[in-house]
């Protein structure tokens, strides 16, 4: 098509578009015009006044393309012109980045490395491209991965680069040609940034300077065949023992219709293995693995998809996330306001569990209460806590069968700010004194549940009571909290449906906007008429509602073997889960869990008080241990945008584990500790999300004023640099009187006229 | 752990709670024999008078089919069965003041009665055995009773003496292979669990010159692990919650009987 153009017009389109357009006659516009109207009106006067064999449609068509020749000859005689402004040669610059990333060694469909691409058009031998970049400007040459530097020689390229940075490379080359003439940029990349930054940003500096950027895009769009781990979503830090559901997201393109195997390893010990079936091509799968976190300390977790045959990248078929396990007891404080017997059979469930320290207070008769597995005889002496600090002590609360009249004003705000504040997990468990039937309505908690209580089968005469058979939500399926042990959705179905019926006394059916039902329960045709276990976020912390009261038949009844663990299970992942995430009075993070041996690693710490107010005023203190054993300390800052946050960085060296120790104190007194851990690693990202990203090129170049060229349209880039790039220009004209298209307008109009006569009988 | 109720308010509660709520048939027993009551029975087949399972605490008692005296219990009580002892009015009585002393909110009309392979004891989970002299469980009931032990339920083992214990180790060696008893004091958690029982020399039995001891079952033999089953040997509590509102026995030693059932479903509902 623009050969076409060219042919017809004398130029590019790129030119026509960039020059202006004018007319550079010698003659006065006046006379010219005289002249037109001397020529042209006898001419119309002698149409309109001939008569004979022609019809005055016909006289009309032949002054129309009589006219159409004239008007050509007049517009030839004013000169059309085209002004254009090109560059000076040999007086500007252009820096040209080249890639040098892992990305740019991947083959693509013709066989040929992206990499070579570039060896071709810049190697020893040369290339026409080259050549004509180099008789019109002066080259800079610059190699970029994850950080840029100049070039002297093709060679030093290694194609070895682990990240790719495009913004910092635009702005690096920037920094280095400040001071001359830059024409422009040219960057040669497959445009697979990686680097999470912001492009918008580094663009700013160049669309400032008016320097255009031309992307040369290596690669394809998309890679075809391929399957890629594209992410991982699980939490960095679980308690030991949880039963984890993992999401995978694997994408592939090509495959549509197979079946692969994802699995699961923790240093070579296979951990789980779940078949995924790819439907629609080119749509991403979500792959629910469901992992046990056994052995305490940091686990490096591998997922990989096995290899397909033809596939086009096999690096980007595994991932390796770092997971803490830790095997701290999670303190959970149960209040039970009654003597039950879901009291004995929770205790029993987790009395094995070193993970798990419940905590019982209950109330056996007025004024008196039991306290079991307290830490000390001052814990809980004086009842139920009344400070926030003494509740805030406990990771969750248990409420059971406890009216609402017992707690004063000050105990129930206590309670929602432990959820909402302390980030704490607050479980509310059916009974005659819970929920609605306990006088919730109304109070501050009724506020924090995720389920409202004015029912109308509440508000009925005499106590309410149902039995119900439970079924798991589509919510449920994959919840941690729900899986019973089991290994995939139809199994956990078919452990819930075959467990016996358990009894509710608090008719709750409906949920709060924005909470979740993980379990229903109802007759054993409608198990879906009332919510058996359902939770949302509230503040920093969880809300769960279980409303029955008699989870124990799980493990008491016949129909229940004597060696089944359901019930165990279920309460041990309940309360995992309930104490997932619940932050500490210290709470410590690296930006990421795994870096680069040489990276820095940002280390974020979180500190409060024992009533969980944000500390500005802590000396927090890092030490971190690198895989060789050596400690450094370091002290972290404030950030003074965010209350109780501090932050640090170091620099790894080796490859390997390194532990961050995080000590936060004032005024000598100790606030708290925290662990975490970074793995230095060589990273494999570049293999992820490999194919050519051409919106980002396209973007870049669009956004500065430059071009998007491709191999195959990249051998015009020197010209159009020099008409559309910045730096030192000139201006200059170009005739367009002989575009020959106006020879074939003239030609044609002539003939036309010729063949109407002949048509018509005129001649 | 736990504070203590006055004594004198329990034993208000004790007489006032119970008073004229049992029928005591005289029918010139022997002066110092215990008195003979009616026993109610839903037509024979005391199973039918069952209360079907509503959440609530319900006192559940257990049938057996005696051994070699079958039917013939030969102490002028017509023939009502040993499990029957005292029934329905101790576990009434019992409940009475169980809900008076605590806040649990029990069945109030008496209890169920199952034989330990009745899958509906289960959903009881605290069981209590009069007469265990006289016990010879079929393998089902051994079977039955095994299950409910280990799944967590609790047993109490009451009105029995002298050689009667001998039986009842057998059998309960048949329901748990290799089971201990063995003899607990006043500092086992179980005495402490509500009531703070200083001695357990306070009660005596209520008919026979024998003295009380307290034996438990714990699980796996562990003394640290829970009680499974506690036996009062040379003891029948029964008797004592039975009478308790008739003046039969001494206020205080009623008391004492009602404290020791109040700590054992306080403790079996906890452990």
């Amino acid at each position: 098509m623009d050969t076409i153009f060219e042919f017809l017009f004398k130029y590019r389109l790129l030119l026509f578009q960039e020059g202006d357009f004018t007319f550079a006659s010698p003659w006065p516009v006046l006379l010219v015009l005289g002249g037109v109207a001397v020529v042209t009106l006898p001419a119309l006067l002698t149409y309109r006044a001939a008569r004979g064999a022609s019809s005055r449609w016909d006289r009309g068509v032949m002054a129309a393309l009589r006219l159409g020749l004239v008007a050509i000859l007049v517009f030839i005689l004013f000169r059309p012109t085209l002004i254009l402004t090109s560059v000076v040669p040999q007086r500007n610059f252009v820096g040209i980045l080249i890639d040098d990333s892992q990305s740019m060694r991947i083959t693509d469909q013709d066989g040929v490395a992206r990499s070579d691409f570039v060896q071709a058009t810049f190697g020893s031998e040369g290339s026409e491209l080259l050549t004509a970049l180099e008789e019109k400007f002066t080259l800079r040459f610059f190699r970029f991965s994850r950080d840029a530097s100049r070039l002297n020689d093709m060679a030093d390229l290694s194609y070895s680069g682990t990240a790719t940075n495009l913004g910092n490379a635009m702005v690096r080359a920037q920094e280095e040609l400040a001071g001359v003439p830059i024409s422009g940029l040219v960057v040669f990349s497959d445009g697979a940034d990686n680097s999470g930054e912001v492009l918008a940003e580094s663009l700013l500096p160049l669309q400032a300077a008016g320097i255009p950027v031309y992307t040369v895009g290596l690669g394809e769009e998309e890679l075809t065949p391929d399957v890629q781990i594209s992410r991982v979503e699980m939490p960095r830090t679980v308690l030991a023992g949880t039963s984890l559901v993992v999401d995978v997201i694997v994408s592939h393109r090509g495959y549509s219709g197979r079946t692969v195997q994802l699995v699961v390893e923790d240093t070579g010990l296979l951990l789980a293995s779940e078949d995924v079936t790819f439907e629609r091509d080119g749509e991403p799968v979500v792959v629910r693995v469901r992992i046990q976190a056994q052995d305490a300390g940091p686990r490096l977790l591998r997922f990989r998809v096995s290899i397909q045959p033809g596939e086009r990248v096999t690096e980007n078929n595994v991932r390796d996330v770092l997971v803490n396990v830790v095997s701290d007891a999670e303190k959970i404080l149960y209040f039970e306001g009654e003597p039950r017997w879901e009291v004995k059979f929770l205790r029993r469930a987790v009395s094995e569990d070193e993970n798990l320290q419940v905590v019982l207070l209950q109330r056996t008769a007025e004024g008196k209460f039991l306290r079991l597995d307290v830490d000390n005889a001052e814990e809980l002496a004086a009842g139920f806590p009344k400070t926030r600090e003494e509740l805030f002590r406990y990771r969750a609360l248990i409420l059971g069968s406890v009216e609402a009249s017992f707690f004063t004003h000050d105990q129930l705000d206590m309670i929602a700010d432990f959820v909402s504040r302390r980030g704490g997990g607050l479980l509310f468990l059916g009974g005659r004194n819970a929920f609605a039937e306990g006088g919730y309505q109304g109070t501050r908690l009724a506020e924090v549940l995720p389920v409202f209580l004015d029912d109308e089968l509440s508000s009925g005469v005499g106590p309410y009571f149902d039995e119900l058979f439970i079924t798991p939500t589509r919510a449920g399926l994959t919840h941690p909290a729900t899986q019973l042990g089991a290994d995939n959705s139809e199994a956990v179905v078919e452990r819930w449906e075959a467990l016996p019926s358990v009894t509710t006394l608090n008719p709750i059916t409906r949920l709060k906007p924005g909470a979740t039902s993980l379990l229903t329960g109802g007759t054993e045709e409608d198990r879906e008429r009332q919510v058996v276990l359902a939770f949302h976020r509230y503040g920093r912390g969880k809300v769960v509602v279980l409303p029955i009261q008699d989870s124990w038949i799980w493990q008491m009844h016949a129909d229940i073997p004597l060696e089944d663990q359901t019930h165990e299970t279920f309460w041990r992942q309940l309360l995992r889960w309930l104490t997932d995430g619940v932050p500490e009075q210290v709470g410590a993070q690296t930006e990421r869990e795994l870096v680069e041996p040489g990276q820095p690693v940002n280390i974020l710490v979180e500190v409060g008080d024992s009533a969980y107010a944000a500390v500005n005023n802590a000396n927090v203190v890092a030490v971190v241990r690198d895989p060789s054993g050596d400690s450094m300390t370091i002290t972290l800052e404030w950030d003074v945008e965010q209350d109780g946050q501090y932050g640090g960085r170091f620099l790894t060296t080796s490859p390997g584990l390194y532990e961050v120790s995080i000590l936060a104190s004032r005024g000598g007194d100790t606030i708290g500790t925290a662990v975490t851990y970074v793995e230095a690693a060589p990273s494999a990202d570049e293999y992820f999300d490999a194919s050519m990203r051409g919106t980002t090129l396209r973007r870049i170049a669009d956004q500065t004023g430059g071009l998007f060229y491709t191999p195959e349209n990249v051998a015009t880039l020197a010209e159009d640099i020099s008409f559309t790039g910045a730096g030192v220009t000139l201006t200059e004209e170009r005739d367009l009187w002989d575009m020959p298209i106006l020879l074939f307008l003239v030609l044609g109009l002539m003939a036309g006229e010729w063949g109407y006569r002949r048509k018509r009988s005129l001649i | 752990m736990s504070g203590a109720l006055p004594l004198p308010l329990l034993g208000f509660v004790t007489a006032s709670v119970l008073t004229g709520s049992v029928a005591v048939v005289h029918s010139g027993l022997h002066p110092g024999d215990p008195p003979e009551i009616e026993v109610v029975r839903g037509g024979g087949n005391l199973q039918d008078a069952n209360v079907p399972y509503d959440g609530r605490f319900t006192f559940a008692r257990i049938r057996f089919g005696v051994g070699l005296s079958a039917g013939s219990f030969g102490r002028g009580r017509g023939g009502q069965p040993p499990w029957a002892h005292d029934y329905p009015r101790a576990e009434r009585n019992f409940m009475n003041i169980l809900r008076e002393t605590t806040y649990l909110r029990p069945y109030m009309d008496g209890g169920n009665i199952f034989t330990t392979d009745d899958p509906e004891l289960t959903r009881f989970p605290l069981a209590y055995i009069s007469e265990p002299g006289y016990w010879n469980p079929t393998e089902s009931e051994v079977e039955g009773l095994r299950n409910y032990l280990l799944k967590g339920g609790f047993l109490i083992a009451d009105d029995f003496r002298d050689a009667d214990w001998f039986n009842f180790d057998a059998q309960m060696k048949r329901v748990i292979p290799g089971a201990e008893f063995v003899e607990l004091d006043e500092t086992h958690r179980i005495f402490d669990s509500f009531f703070r029982i200083e001695s357990l020399k306070t009660l005596a039995s209520p008919t026979y010159r024998v003295v009380p001891v307290y034996l438990g079952l714990h699980e796996k033999n562990d003394p640290e692990r829970r009680l499974m089953v506690i036996a009062n040997y040379n003891n029948d509590i029964g008797e004592y919650w039975e009478f308790s509102d008739v003046g039969w026995y001494p206020i205080d030693l009623s008391n004492e009987a009602y404290k020791l059932g109040v700590n054992y479903v306080i403790y079996a509902m906890t452990h």
